[in-house]
């Protein structure tokens, strides 16, 4: 399916104005569906160049560097491409990408992006709910968490002929972060589809998450019962947990998290509990010790 | 064929500057410009490092005496880039915490710390008048330091490197290095046997 099938191009160009000239950090055409998350993105949140967004990259599937997405991931071919939903639910399903424009209204939000190693950017992405995604597929009361798995194909994803990580990648949320109206599943940038060096065409983003939960090029998506073994858990406990929710009181033993550096910014900033949606995502994790489940 | 004096400084400024032209041909470094500087000032720093070690044995398989300028020219680059290295660190890196703090989370700092007060000395005493004044057996027995600043930069590139794009390159470097203060020890038995 072309970009212009899902909206015209000139409407993305407004968008983009729009994106420009506000803060709100949701697009007029989703405003009213999501009032109530007025500020995605505050005052001194101003969305990053695309050039940045789409040049600087972790995407250990095509090189550990920052540089390497770009470089390697044209080598990918998104079409065709399915989804396979399963795991402990009513209805599970094998979709193409064509499947899932339908199944959904595309929406635009600004979201900041912060990513474990300190750095951050705001994103305008295109997509739609993961959670109006997920109750297509009527997930059993017995499911308590959603794993997601990334594409396997080394010939393509040239990073994947090094055992950096145990392949394919793995991302997992609880089920009610899962269903938080903030989780959402990531078709564009800036209104263009999604390139293959940001997770083309279909990823996950929790903004309130360091970035490597949010998980590029979905291949398949389980309802689960137990918590699922995520590939940075796996890689290294001691450094990654399960939840990795952006926390300025939890180093990192490589880095601190207290602050971050904005792409495009020369002085660093602070790092706000949660990315700043705190308010959002606070009732998650009330009764929890976040040090124990950093 | 010696080569000149003249003809060996134009080899060293050739690839000082190409060093240093190198990350503007490159637009990514623009993106996060100093991530950028850190990573590409501390890689050359350590690559000058190395080339300061290897002229010695370079002047001597390829008899070239005057090329023994290149060991000052080389260190004086590498200190350069530990300093530019340590100047962005000190202004863009530590902001809202303080260097103590950074010591604690990211103990690869402290070594980076070390190798560059290593390195200070050996710049500051790098021109001949001073040569002069400490006495040249002096001056010899103060740039062994130059070792332990190599070391604690590698592992300080080690440390930082090991999680993300791998040690390959940090251990790269340290066998070089080792394999270099091995070469230089057999040297200096073998001289002494002479000398006896």
């Amino acid at each position: 399916m072309s970009d212009l099938k899902i909206t015209p191009k000139s409407i993305y160009l407004k968008r983009r104005s729009f994106i420009k000239n506000s803060f709100l950090g949701i697009s007029s055409l989703s405003l009213s569906k999501f009032a109530q998350f007025s500020s995605f993105a505050s005052q001194n949140d101003k969305p990053t160049s695309y050039e940045a967004i789409t040049s600087y990259n972790n995407f250990y599937e095509f090189g550990t560097s920052k540089s390497d997405p770009k470089k390697n991931a044209f080598r990918l071919t998104t079409h065709p491409w399915s989804v396979e939903v399963g795991g402990l639910c009513r209805s599970p399903k094998t979709l193409d990408m064509d499947d899932i424009f339908k199944l959904n209204k595309i929406e635009e939000r600004v979201y900041r992006f912060r990513c474990v190693e300190g750095w951050s950017m705001v994103i305008p992405w295109t997509g739609f709910s993961l959670r109006d995604f997920l109750l297509h597929f009527e997930p059993d009361d017995n499911a308590r968490y959603v794993k997601f798995e990334t594409l396997y194909r080394p010939e393509e994803m040239i990073g994947q002929k090094s055992n950096i990580l145990d392949w394919p990648y793995v991302e997992g949320l609880r089920m009610d972060e899962a269903m938080h109206p903030l989780s959402f599943l990531s078709t564009g940038i800036y209104g263009e589809s999604l390139l293959n060096q940001n997770g083309a065409p279909l990823r996950l983003v929790t903004p309130w998450k360091y970035g490597f939960k949010s998980i590029k090029s979905i291949v398949k998506i389980s309802f689960e019962r137990d918590m699922p073994l995520t590939s940075w858990v796996k890689s290294n406990p001691k450094e990654y947990g399960f939840y990795s929710n952006v926390n300025p009181d939890v180093d990192h033993p490589r880095w601190s998290q207290k602050t971050e550096r904005r792409i495009g910014e020369w002085l660093r900033r602070k790092t706000l509990m949660y990315n700043g949606y705190g308010e959002e995502v606070n009732d998650l994790y009330k009764n929890m010790d976040l040090k124990k489940w950093f | 064929m010696v080569l000149n004096k003249k003809k060996c400084l134009f080899f060293c400024w050739t690839i000082i500057i190409f060093s240093f032209v190198y990350p503007f041909l490159n637009s990514f470094y623009l993106i996060n410009p100093v991530e950028s500087i850190l990573h590409y000032s501390g890689q050359s720093s350590i690559r000058f490092l190395l080339l300061t070690l290897m002229i010695t044995p370079l002047v001597k398989f390829f008899k070239q005496p005057f090329f023994m300028f290149a060991r000052r020219i080389f260190g004086l680059t590498s200190f350069f880039y530990a300093l530019l290295h340590f100047l962005v660190y000190l202004f863009f890196e530590i902001e809202s915490f303080g260097v103590y703090e950074d010591f604690q989370t990211r103990p690869f700092i402290a070594y980076g710390f070390f190798a560059f007060f290593c390195l200070i000395p050996l710049a500051v005493t790098s021109n001949n008048n001073l040569i002069k004044k400490i006495g040249v057996k002096n001056w010899k027995n103060l740039h062994q330091l130059i070792y332990p600043a190599f070391a604690f930069s590698a592992f300080h590139y080690y440390f930082k490197s090991v999680s993300k794009e791998g040690p390959g390159l940090a251990l790269a470097y340290l066998f070089l290095g080792l394999f270099l203060l091995f070469f230089r020890a057999f040297k200096l038995s073998f001289r002494s046997r002479i000398d006896d």
